[in-house]
């Protein structure tokens, strides 16, 4: 054992610990990702406050076109 | 309506809903017939709105009372206003039927079920003769103008709703206590007559004649 280096088996030991700190960040986004989705439905009522209404006649024409295939592949 | 969502609540969940999410409800979802695609989107869209149940049920009055299609998108379009886009060879159905235009004055019929398959096959036993001058596309012609008309009806109840307008959301009493739902009949909680068990009942509240018969002379006039 060196007073100036370190040991084998405190090589190994420093080396792990750094490579599980490395894939915390990732382990710990996707556990917090599939667990708490950000948004949800029913949509919060202060998103949607003041309300601005829908235009009727453009989701009218827009509706029927889809329906044509104009926006395909989204649609159609 | 999504894309208008987003824009109006740049903030909410609609700014990340991807478009065409309820493309699949084409032909009462992937072509099943099972649920008018058309009545599908709004009631789904009721839903994310956080709409409350006499909402929803004006919804459901809406569709199975109105007499569809309206010929609004015809008249929309002879407006000269607005010139329906459609796919690359301009328009719906298959190449040698294409209907460019919508169709002036197609028969309108009450759909009086949510079903596409009820509601549909509904049209064309009123509509033989229609389709017959005019070809298969008929169909597409009828389906398409009612989304036009679905969508139209659902931003106007939408924004009655949001505008504080009173919306009765009135169903068909066929499902009511006081239709074929009457406790001792059809009603969740009556007990059967003979086994003395509870009934189940029938489950939702879609109107009852199109699928069931009334039978005459056994109590089940209305």
């Amino acid at each position: 054992m060196s007073e100036k280096g370190i040991t084998r088996r405190q090589f190994v030991g420093t080396s792990a610990a750094v490579a599980a700190a490395s894939a915390l960040p990732l382990a710990a986004n996707v556990t917090t990702a599939a667990a708490t989705p950000v948004k949800t439905f029913p949509v919060a009522a202060a998103d949607i406050t003041p309300w601005v209404p829908l235009n009727a006649l453009a989701a009218a024409r827009y509706s029927l076109e889809i329906y044509r295939g104009k926006y395909a592949p989204q649609g159609g | 309506m999504i894309g208008q969502l987003a824009a109006n609540f740049p903030t909410s969940v609609f700014n990340d809903m991807p478009k065409g999410a309820w493309t699949y409800g084409g032909g009462g979802m992937n072509s099943s017939g099972v649920v008018c695609g058309n009545f599908n989107a709004g009631a789904a869209l009721l839903a994310q709105l956080g709409a409350p149940t006499n909402v929803k049920n004006e919804w459901q009055r809406w569709f199975e009372n109105t007499y569809l299609p309206t010929n609004a998108a015809y008249v929309d379009y002879r407006s000269g206003n607005w010139t329906p886009g459609g796919s690359a060879t301009g328009g719906w159905g298959s190449a040698g039927t294409q209907l460019l235009a919508p169709l002036n004055n197609c028969p309108k019929v009450k759909p009086l079920s949510l079903g596409c398959h009820s509601a549909h096959t509904r049209w064309k036993a009123a509509s033989s003769s229609w389709i017959a001058s005019k070809g298969a596309a008929a169909n597409s012609d009828r389906c398409s103008k009612t989304s036009y008309d679905a969508a139209y009806a659902i931003c106007n109840l939408i924004n009655a709703w949001k505008s504080g307008a009173t919306i009765s959301g009135t169903l068909d009493p066929s499902t009511s206590a006081t239709g074929c739902k009457t406790p001792g009949c059809h009603a969740p909680t009556a007990t059967d007559p003979i086994s003395g068990t509870p009934r189940t009942g029938a489950s939702g509240q879609m109107k009852c004649e199109p699928c069931h018969t009334q039978r005459m002379g056994d109590g089940h006039n209305l």
